[in-house]
């Protein structure tokens, strides 16, 4: 009765005061409104079609696949859908309510999995305060892995089984038999290992103590049997446990996948699609709060919370994806840690009053920066608050186009568009997609190989491609080669893919994507130019900061710069132009301009260009040079004109 | 109303004091006062910038330190601005150097502006400091408002207004409680300086001044003090006119006649007020804050004892709207400025000064929903109001030219003459000047004669179809009404008669339509013969002649009459009119 017993000291002193309490709800219904805004928002999740693809696959078969039922290259590859129930979920919703459906069900599930842990610090009776900041902290760190993917279950499962134990320790002795019913959906919707990272450092905590009761041992007990409830049986147990290998920095998927990485590994720039700095620092944060946490945890003698504490700190280190459930796992350890540790302070230096009205500030901001969308395009993230795929982040034109012109013969794609392919070119047998777990390292490692063009002409020739998807985030270069030849008509490109058709093959018919018309000379170069408007001082930029409603023109700005990068430099240009007057704060379209215009040696437009980029980043020093450099060729060209 | 008895000055103690000394110095009060002053000094430092016009004050200061006078052309006797008094700053900072002096421009606007807001703040929390609940919500509308950050620094007088405003409301405080008279002395010089600001300042300052007469006699003093305070009220303004009419020959600034001051245009002028009281919900904000300041200084007259004190506690925020509604009412009068809100700031600063600081309402909901609306709005317009035709000219001939040259000098905070250096003015200034070189060209006929002509060679005239530096241009009539301070623009025939082809240079520019027609022969001859007739003969006199004390006074009593002079913009229309003293071939006498 430990955890009883503390609780009801704690909230003697937390919650004595009915004004107290109502600000604490207030501050905790702030907090769930903003998880809610940050949890309904469109989708960008490159493998979200192959969740669909598979749930639509076990609806019309009625069972689950055992070999991969959707590529022509790994068909005979076992594939153990251990998140089959996630994906029928999903399909059905599809199904049902269009978008909506999946955009629903993210929302309920991540409202949810915090419902579960605000009930959790209930549970514990820890400082309400404390709870609403490091809630605020956590969700900022986990938001961007609310992706359509399967660990939606996960980190609800992580937290209902949180749920579970705390309560059985403040005194529901029942309701830890709601673990082998966590356990029975968990192990049928995603990888179910951590809830028993969280289950079996109690039981060996009481075992210590000898104070292990029957109940908690037998709902353990069934958690494991239920395991066995599910279409895979045996595999589907250990498959998640064979997955776990495949973290190492040993292994090809480590190597390449960027969400396997350390978040200390990754570049401080903002060409990191993980990386984002608001999010970084509150993890950091958490992070460092975990050690006057585990002080305070080793003073309440809490050595289960503490060995949880430590596991997914470290977890989190180890690789991005880690992050949220550090977050959730942890952070009912780190709370009622931080509580304790808050306790012991002799003066607090900030009164409890104020504290809130601080909280309540933060809150006030995020939930201004994420209604009004300047929390995504602040950091570069194409992402609306709507149902919808985002077409400038996922392969939708691109597959469209495959699925509208009926494509022949055997298709080529990269990782990046092969999930996109299934969902919108459902009939088409696609050559790879994001399951690596079906793939295999071999087959990884040789379509890695296929990105030099001497030996993908070579493995064309052998296997007959006729068309390739390929997005250009990952094979320009593959892309540039295989125009050069000569032997491939760009049928259609757009902000994120391209497809290629072999002109002597069954496609060779489809004309090529006309490009767009070029810019008319010097007096419409400039007059669009004048028109790129950038609002760079200090309460500008706050503002933007704060409730901007410009979007991140990712389309134009992406379809522009594979324009430049294919040489295709007067049609990129008013792509780019459009892009910078459609968005001039986005400082990095005017920087592509800058570079165009610096190939088209229109010396005077490239220094205006790089001016403009200036006068937003003022510390980009690459542009600061190019701007330089291009007005004194200006100044020169000019002599020499003369 | 109840006078005091007076006492002599030397005997005259602090036991005199009518109001409470003791003003509840707690940080609480400190941050009335420097709260707002804070966020319009992060205001006006973000948005620091010095205009085009600003340029060309400091050409005239240049001309004056290299012994040129204060002129804009050496040797043409033009006053070029409308500011003497910021004038006069500047030439004094001048002395830092030339380059120097569009920074320390900017930033001496700032500091004044935000002295004046302090100044504002005090004043208003000293009169109410015996009401509680006091909150800073007129310093709050200037130091929300967008257009006071522009307008605390851009290089032009605007600053200096407010500082004016503000000490004024400050002084005005002070004597009524304390009457001092080195106080009573101090605010009286300070009236007097008010049309040296602009000469629009003269209309409020008449209010102001009726109320420091008032509140600076005594009971048994009679006429004699109160005249003599008068007098020294003026003495600055007339002594300024007086050096206008005998030196510049005119009794209104040349450019108060390059943009007809005389004229009204009231259409224009509500549309002026519009596009800054609409845009920003100024109407009701205004109205709310007089209004809370009207219940604010009758609550604090109730509980003075003293008449004296009572009279004081509503008659200075009274006297400071009128004063704001005269200097509105005279700048919608004139049909305003193309420069989007700059010459309402001031009228929007007394209203502001007189509710710098208010007593919020009693009532608890009352009270906070007060504190909402004016937070809400606030926000919204430091955040998010901007004007819609930010990096254009509105269909009204009004633009935010900050924004505007900000975004064509490509340069965040554009200060000094090396931040303009990519604007296209900067540069045609820079090619002209290559051409007027290489090509012998005495003078230039160009309409932005700001940045560009920073960036000619001196010895280069530079005459403005404006008129805003040409005592020519400034005086033709005005036949169609067009975008304010950019209506009357000289055809290049008057230009061409003093500076043929081949010595003189036309620019062209924005004007091109104006510029488009050539020139005929006959346009130019004829413009000649005008400029060679006696009246334009006389008026060329006054202003290129070398001064001597028989010209000065000369032109002092002919002031009025060439200030009345009007010449027809077709020159064949003028020489009708004028007729002609000299052949048409000659070229006119006088002019340089």
């Amino acid at each position: 009765m430990r955890v009883c017993m503390l609780g009801s000291r704690s909230r003697m002193s937390f919650l004595v005061q009915p004004s107290a309490r109502r600000t604490y709800l207030a501050l905790s219904c702030g907090l769930l409104l903003l998880v809610g805004l940050l949890s309904f928002r469109s989708i960008d999740d490159l493998d979200y079609g192959i969740h669909v693809a598979t749930g639509r696959w076990i609806l019309q078969n009625g069972t689950v696949p055992a070999t991969d039922p959707f590529s022509w290259s790994f068909s005979s590859h076992r594939y153990i859908a251990y998140h089959w129930g996630f994906q029928l979920i999903l399909a059905w919703l599809e199904g049902w309510a269009g978008l909506w459906g999946p955009v629903g069900l993210r929302c309920l599930l991540v409202i949810l999995t915090a419902g579960a842990l605000t009930w959790s610090l209930k549970a514990r009776a820890v400082d309400p305060l404390v709870g609403v900041a490091c809630g605020i902290l956590a969700l900022v760190a986990a938001e961007p892995r609310f992706a359509m993917r399967p660990e939606l279950f996960t980190n609800l499962f992580l937290a209902c089984t949180t749920l579970a134990v705390d309560r059985y320790y403040s005194g529901r002795r029942n309701a830890v038999f709601l673990l082998p019913l966590i356990f029975l959906c968990w192990v049928n919707t995603h990888i179910y290992v951590l809830g028993f990272a969280v289950v079996l450092p109690h039981i060996a905590e009481d075992l210590l103590r000898r104070r292990l009761s029957w109940r908690f041992v037998l709902a353990a007990g069934l958690s494991v049997v239920a395991l066995f409830v599910n279409p895979y049986g045996w595999d589907a147990v250990t498959e998640p446990l064979r997955l776990s290998s495949r973290m190492s920095s040993e292994n090809a998927f480590g190597q390449h996948i960027t969400e396997l990485a350390s978040p200390f590994s990754m570049p401080l720039d903002r060409q990191g699609k993980f990386y984002m700095y608001s999010q970084f620092g509150c993890w950091l944060a958490l992070l460092v709060l975990s050690i006057p946490a585990a002080l305070g945890l080793v003073r309440l003698r809490r050595f289960a919370d503490l060995a949880i504490l430590a596991a997914f700190a470290g977890l989190s280190t180890i690789a991005i994806r880690n992050l949220p459930l550090f977050a959730i796992a942890a952070f009912p350890p780190l709370v009622t840690g931080l509580s304790e540790a808050a306790k012991r302070l002799s003066r607090p230096r900030v009164s409890r009053g104020k504290a809130a009205v601080g909280i309540a500030a933060v809150l006030a901001v995020l939930l201004l920066r994420v209604s009004s969308g300047a929390w995504y395009a602040s950091q570069r993230r194409g992402l609306h608050m709507r149902p919808q795929l985002e077409n400038a982040a996922i392969a939708v034109e691109a597959s469209d186009f495959v699925r509208e012109h009926s494509l022949v013969g055997k298709g080529f794609n990269n990782l990046d568009v092969g999930g996109t392919l299934l969902l919108r070119a459902p009939g088409f047998k696609i050559f790879i997609d994001g399951r690596n777990e079906v793939t295999g390292e071999e087959f990884f490692t040789r379509y890695l190989q296929l990105f030099t063009i001497e030996n993908f002409l070579a493995f064309a020739k052998a296997e007959g491609i006729e068309y390739v998807v390929l997005s250009h985030r990952q094979a320009l270069p593959l892309i540039k080669q295989l125009l050069t030849t000569g032997a491939w008509t760009m049928a259609h490109y757009d902000g994120v893919a391209v497809v290629l058709v072999r002109k002597d093959g069954p496609n060779g018919s489809l004309p090529e994507q006309p490009l767009p018309p070029p810019i008319n000379g010097p007096e419409e170069r400039w007059s669009l130019l004048s028109k790129v408007h950038v609002e760079p001082n200090w309460i500008e930029s706050l503002s933007r900061w704060l409730m901007s409603s410009e979007e991140v023109p990712e389309s134009l700005s992406k379809t522009g710069t594979l324009l430049l990068m294919l040489n295709q430099w007067p049609s990129a240009e008013r792509l780019l132009l459009e892009a910078a007057i459609a968005a001039p704060n986005f400082w990095e379209t005017t920087n592509n301009l800058g570079a165009l215009y610096m190939r088209l040696q229109d010396w005077e437009a490239a220094s205006d260009a790089y001016r403009t980029v200036l006068m937003l980043n003022p510390s980009n020093k690459l542009a600061r040079q190019r701007a330089e450099e291009s007005w004194v060729l200006f100044q020169n060209s000019l002599r020499t004109a003369k | 109303m109840k006078r005091r008895k007076a006492a002599p000055a030397a005997q005259q103690p602090a036991t005199v004091v009518t109001m409470p000394q003791v003003a509840a110095q707690s940080p609480l009060r400190s941050a009335l006062v420097l709260g707002p002053a804070a966020a319009l000094l992060v205001g006006a430092l973000d948005h620091i910038w010095v205009t085009e016009d600003a340029f060309i004050t400091f050409k005239s200061v240049e001309n004056l330190w290299h012994g040129k006078g204060p002129n804009f052309n050496a040797g043409l006797r033009v006053e070029s601005f409308s500011h003497p008094l910021w004038f006069l700053i500047l030439s004094v900072l001048r002395v830092a150097g030339s380059a120097a002096l569009p920074l320390l421009a900017a930033v001496a606007g700032i500091l004044l502006s935000v002295l004046g807001l302090v100044a504002a703040t005090r004043a208003a929390s000293l009169r109410l400091e015996r009401l509680s609940r006091l909150a800073p919500l007129g310093a709050m509308l200037v130091a929300a408002l967008p257009p006071f950050w522009d307008f605390a620094s851009s290089g032009m007088e605007t600053g200096l207004a407010f500082a004016w405003i503000g000490a004024v409301s400050l002084l005005l405080t002070l004597v009524a409680r304390d009457h001092q008279p080195t106080r009573v002395a101090a605010l009286f010089w300070l009236l007097g300086l008010g049309p040296l600001i602009r000469p629009d300042f003269a209309l409020p300052t008449l209010p102001l001044l009726a109320l420091a007469l008032l509140l600076s006699r005594s009971a048994d003093e009679g006429v004699l003090p109160s005249a003599a305070r008068v007098l020294q009220a003026l003495l600055p303004s007339a002594a300024w006119q007086l050096f206008r009419m005998g030196y510049y020959g005119l009794t209104v600034p040349n450019t108060f006649l390059a943009k007809e001051g005389f004229m009204s245009r009231w259409g224009q002028g509500f549309v002026y007020l519009n596009d800054l009281y609409l845009m920003y919900w100024l109407y009701p904000v205004v109205a709310l804050l007089l209004a809370l300041s009207a219940l604010s200084c009758i609550a604090s007259a109730k509980r003075c004892v003293d008449r004296t004190e009572s009279f004081a506690a509503w008659a200075i925020p009274m006297a400071l709207t009128l004063a704001g509604l005269l200097h509105s009412l005279a700048v919608i009068r004139t049909g305003g400025d193309f420069m989007h809100a700059r010459l309402l700031l001031p009228g929007l600063f007394f209203f502001a000064s007189a509710s710098a600081v208010v007593s919020l309402p009693g009532q608890a909901a009352l009270r906070w929903l007060t504190i909402t609306a004016c937070s809400v709005w606030a926000f919204g317009s430091a955040v998010c109001i901007r004007p819609p035709y930010r990096y254009s000219i509105s269909s009204n001939g009004i633009a935010d030219e900050r924004a505007w040259y900000a975004h064509r000098a490509q340069a965040v905070r554009p200060v000094t003459l090396n931040d303009y250096r990519y604007h296209s003015y900067f540069r045609i200034g820079e090619e002209t000047s290559r051409m007027a070189r290489s090509q012998n060209f005495k003078a230039v006929y160009w309409a932005h004669i700001g940045i560009a002509v920073a960036a000619l060679s001196e010895d280069i005239v530079v005459i403005d179809p404006l008129g805003l530096n040409d005592h020519i241009s400034s005086h033709i009539e005005l036949t169609e009404r067009g975008r304010p301070g950019h209506e009357k623009i000289a055809r290049a025939a008057w230009f061409f008669a003093r500076y043929p082809a081949g010595v003189g240079m036309v620019v062209r520019n924005q004007l091109d339509d104006v510029f488009r027609k050539p020139e005929t022969p006959e346009a130019i001859a004829a413009a000649r013969a005008v400029l060679s007739s006696p009246q334009l003969a006389e008026l060329t006199e006054a202003v290129s002649a070398p001064l001597t004390w028989d010209l000065f006074w000369r032109n002092v009593r002919r002031a009025q009459r060439l200030t009345g002079l009007r010449i027809p913009a077709d020159p064949e229309q003028a020489l009708q009119l004028f007729g002609s003293a000299a052949t048409p071939d000659s070229p006119a006498k006088g002019t340089p």
